[in-house]
Parts: C-alpha cells; sequence; structure tokens
C-alpha cells in the first residue's frame, strides 16, 4: 500500500467534500485500492457526481472503459494521474 | 399446438446494431451489422449452446448480449438476467437453478464452479441466413431478477409472448408518431434490467432500430458514443443519468428521442432536456413484473397514458394489471390515481418501496439490517425528503457508535446505492406511547436538524 503524495491529498480532499464522507479523512482513501465498489461504499451515483466536480475544478472530463464500467476502476493514484494530465 | 410468434420482425437488409470500433485496437472500425448477419450469429451460436435449460447471461456487449439472448431462447433455453454480474451473484443463482451455465463476452471474472461459455468465437455471420423463424408463445425465455435491497432478488418469468408483446409496444409507444424513421440507439442502462431488456434489445427486433454496442457512462462517454452514431438519434437513460448530462458543461450531438424510466422525471427536468439537447423526453412507467404500461411526454403532460394492451382494476389503494399476455394479474407497487380508464397520475410509491438508479429496495430490510447491528439501539431509514436521487438517509440512536459501525451490517449486505449517505444521530426517535413511528414526526425531527 502506497502513501499519498501531496496532489492525491489534495484530490482526497476534494472526493470527501464532494461526496459528502463525513466519517472519512483523507488518510483513509488508499492511493491504490479502487475508490467505487470498494471499503468507501462509494457507487455509480457518487461516480457522475465526481466526475462533475472534477469537470469544473480541474476542466478534464473523466472516461470509463465501456467493458467495464459497472466497477469503474480509478483509485486516487490513477484518478489524480488523470486530471494532472496537460489537457490536449 | 402451440401458438407461435415471430422472432423479428424487421427486414434481412436493416441495419439492426452497430458495433463501435474498439478503442485498443488500431485500425478498428465502426461495423454496422444487418438482420441477415444477426440471424446467421443467432443460429451459429444456437447450435453450439450446451444441452441444459437456463443460461446466465452477463454480456456487457450489448450486440453480443443480443445476440446470445436470441440464439438461448431459439434453443429453446431460458435466459437468467441477474441485477448484477457478480460470481457471488452468478452461484447464488445455480443453486436455485442447477440446470444452467454461464453465458459471457470474456470481459468478466467468473466462477470456476460454473460451466461457461464464451459467446465470441461462436458468432458466425457468414451463412447468411433465410429462414422465419417463430417462437412458442408460452415459452418461458426470460428470467429477470428484481434487484432487491439485499442479496435474495425476486425472480420475474417472461413468456416468449411477454416479450413479443413488449417489442411491439415499444415501437408503437417509445418513439414520436413519426417513427418510420430509421434510428440509432444508445443505451446507459444495462439490458438485463426491464427496461434496458424493453428499449435496446426488445425494440430493435420490433422497430426500425439500430443498436450501439456499448454502454457509455460518462457524461462524456455518452457524447462520444452518441457523435459515432447515425442520426436520428435515441437515448436511452434514467432520471441520473440524465441530470448529470444535463449538468455537464460539454456539447452533445442533437439527440432525437430521449427515453427516462425507473423513477419519475419532473417537468422542470424534461423541459430542460428539450432544450439542450433538441430532443422529445418520452417518459417510460412500468416495472419488471409487467414491463412497460405507459408512456408521458412528461414537458408537456402530467399524466401518463397507457398502452392499450393494459387494463386497470383498483380495490382500496391498490391498482392491479391485465392484459392478454399476462396469466394472472399483476398487481402494482405505486398508488396510481386515474383520470379515465386510460391516463392516470403516480400519486406515490409504497410506503416500504425506494427506489434508486433502477434498483428496488425495502426499507423494512434496511432498517432491520440497521437495528440488528450491535450498538445500534434504536433507529429508522428513509427516503430522503427533497434528494432526487432517492437516497435514503437515517436516524440513529447509537452513543458510543460512530458512522462507519453505525453502517458495518449495511455495507455487507446490501448494494451501496441503498446504504445511507447522511447519519444524524439522535438521543432518541419520536415513537408514541405504543412504539409506532410516524413519518411525519421523523422528518419533522430530521428537518429540524438538517
Amino acid at each position: 500500500m502506497g502513501t499519498q503524495q501531496i496532489q492525491e491529498t489534495e484530490l482526497a480532499n476534494l472526493i470527501i467534500d464532494v461526496l459528502n464522507l463525513e466519517d472519512i479523512t483523507p488518510t483513509d482513501i488508499s492511493p491504490e485500492e479502487p475508490l467505487f465498489g470498494g471499503g468507501l461504499g462509494l457507487d455509480s451515483i457518487d461516480a457522475l457526481e465526481l466526475a462533475l466536480a472534477l469537470s469544473e475544478k480541474y476542466g478534464v472530463e473523466l472516461r470509463a472503459d465501456d467493458e467495464r464500467n459497472e466497477e469503474i476502476f480509478f483509485s486516487l493514484r490513477t484518478l489524480n494521474n488523470f486530471v494532472r494530465q496537460t489537457p490536449e | 399446438m402451440h401458438e407461435m410468434l415471430p422472432l423479428i420482425e424487421r427486414s434481412r437488409e436493416d441495419h439492426i446494431a452497430t458495433r463501435l470500433r474498439n478503442k485498443k485496437t488500431p485500425n478498428s472500425q465502426n461495423l454496422i451489422v444487418d438482420v441477415s448477419e444477426f440471424l446467421s450469429d443467432v443460429i451459429a451460436l444456437a447450435d453450439a449452446l450446451p444441452e441444459r435449460s437456463f443460461a446466465i447471461n452477463i454480456c456487457n456487449d450489448r450486440y453480443y448480449f443480443l445476440v446470445s439472448f436470441i440464439a438461448v431462447i431459439v434453443r429453446g433455453q431460458c435466459n437468467l438476467l441477474p441485477a448484477n454480474k457478480k460470481i457471488v451473484t452468478q452461484e447464488r443463482l445455480s443453486y436455485r437453478y442447477s440446470n444452467c451455465y454461464v453465458i459471457h463476452d470474456g470481459t468478466l471474472p467468473l466462477s470456476d464452479q460454473l460451466l461457461n461459455i464464451n459467446c465470441v468465437p461462436l458468432l458466425n455471420g457468414h451463412n447468411v441466413s433465410d429462414q422465419s423463424i417463430s417462437i412458442a408463445t408460452d415459452q418461458l425465455s426470460a428470467m429477470v431478477f428484481t434487484s432487491g435491497s439485499t442479496g435474495d432478488s425476486k425472480p420475474s418469468p417472461k413468456t416468449w409472448g411477454m416479450l413479443y408483446q413488449s417489442g411491439t409496444s415499444g415501437a408503437q409507444y417509445y418513439l414520436p408518431a413519426n417513427h418510420k424513421v430509421k434510428h440509432s440507439l444508445v443505451a446507459t442502462v444495462p439490458p438485463q434490467h426491464m427496461y434496458g431488456l424493453e428499449a435496446s434489445i426488445l425494440l430493435p427486433l420490433f422497430a426500425d432500430v439500430c443498436v450501439a454496442n456499448v454502454q457509455p457512462f460518462f457524461p462524456k462517454d455518452v457524447a462520444d458514443t452518441l457523435t459515432c452514431i447515425a442520426s436520428p438519434r435515441i437515448l436511452v437513460t434514467t432520471p441520473i443519468h440524465l441530470k448529470a448530462l444535463l449538468e455537464s458543461r460539454i456539447d452533445f450531438p442533437l439527440i432525437h428521442v430521449l427515453l427516462s424510466a425507473t423513477a419519475p422525471l419532473t417537468q422542470d427536468t424534461a423541459r430542460r432536456a428539450e432544450s439542450r439537447f433538441g430532443c422529445q423526453i418520452v417518459e417510460i412507467y412500468g416495472c419488471s413484473e409487467t414491463g412497460s404500461i405507459a408512456h408521458r411526454a412528461t414537458a408537456q403532460d402530467a399524466e401518463w397514458e397507457a398502452f392499450d394492451t393494459f387494463t386497470f382494476h383498483q380495490s382500496s389503494a391498490i391498482t392491479t394489471v391485465t392484459a392478454n399476455h399476462f396469466s394472472l394479474p399483476i398487481p402494482l407497487e405505486d398508488i396510481l390515481e386515474f383520470s379515465d380508464h386510460h391516463r392516470f397520475q403516480l400519486v406515490s410509491r409504497s410506503a416500504d418501496a425506494i427506489n434508486i438508479a433502477g434498483k428496488r429496495g425495502s426499507l423494512d430490510e434496511l432498517n432491520q439490517l440497521l437495528l440488528s447491528t450491535p450498538g445500534v439501539l434504536d433507529g429508522v431509514i428513509f427516503a430522503t425528503p427533497g434528494n432526487d436521487t432517492g437516497r435514503p438517509s437515517a436516524l440513529v440512536v447509537a452513543p458510543n457508535l460512530g458512522k462507519k459501525e453505525v453502517l458495518i451490517n449495511l455495507r455487507n449486505h446490501v448494494d451501496a446505492l441503498f446504504v445511507p449517505k447522511q447519519i444524524v444521530f439522535v438521543d432518541a426517535l419520536p415513537r408514541s406511547i405504543t412504539g409506532k413511528l410516524p413519518m411525519k414526526d421523523v422528518l419533522e425531527l430530521y428537518n429540524s436538524i438538517i
């Protein structure tokens, strides 16, 4: 289990804020574990809400892999790498 | 002699599916599948299926689902359509339907205890079929499982007569008056759900509709998929997805018809969607047991208009539906108020039912799980007032617990959608002397804190 990088902590804070996760602190979010369908209890409605928030804050649009979008395979780390990419 | 009904009512050269380019394979292209090729795939697969009675159909790709769903029926077998595709769900189904196998498209984890068939290498669209296929009206063809809030879901059996009726009603009522036009269709709902089955699998068998093989999720996925398919376009979606599409700032191509079901839309949302996407909103009302039974043009009309194949009966607050293709009358969970014999308003969901993202739960079951959690002295889960996703909240008396401990039982047993987002800790619930808990008082207490 890896430790969070600074930007990942910022993103973890945003997730907690947007999704109203009152009982979770940023360090509870393990950077490499799946965000959705895992221990955080996040589901597909959360995924859509988070996508809107990331679009507003970072101007990026999340994409899912069609084949497995029932279980959205984002971890804090993959999500962070995605939002930090230079927009095309 | 069994009464028979056609498998499909389309011309051989009609387009029935678009297989979108696989982004992982360079130089791949979008492929259009016509009815001849589709039927050849169906026959090739039907011949290759094992000699069993039930097929747990977990194909993700909508074209593979369409072919395998129909091949299973042609072979005289029955599709089991689980509410989710997890291994534990597949195994649980196999205990109930022992003579079964799993049919899939190679994209999901599988149980090693079950026979599984990957349909992809078994399709063979080369020997163009000229057969006309009919199915016995009373052949058991699918079991749709209502996604209860706990693991045990309720099966709803479908004969070919019922599925045929769904498909032909869809062709008549889902599309506006000029429905003779050829449409392309994209759905954000899975084909294993009754609404997704009717609107994205049965509809293309009986209306001039070409269905895309993908199931886009995020607004950007939806916009990109719509851009890839030919106009005029139909989008099959839910209020939750529609809300996300409306809030996003992405440009969407013109959508001709937007179908919505699973929870009621407000007139305001419908109007905003019509002006944003240039579409006509058609809202569908139904449930797993009956399939679609009514429609409304929500932006213009608050009342639902029933399909003319159904007859309604009311006694006290319960509405039952009858139809020629039902063997028994089916009671509805909702309370309906009729203005004439075919037009009605949805007054409310019954007190126990909770419906989120097309999944149906029972507040009673959720409350039992909450109350059986160690350390929870009292508590109540209820539909959050004013929350349009339908997610529940809870008032809890548990002086020594945190939110995580309160939710542990629920998280272990129910779909994450049904786990209350907001837990409000209180000293006591407003129970009457007899121990009853009037919902009015619960909401009053909740509103005074929030």
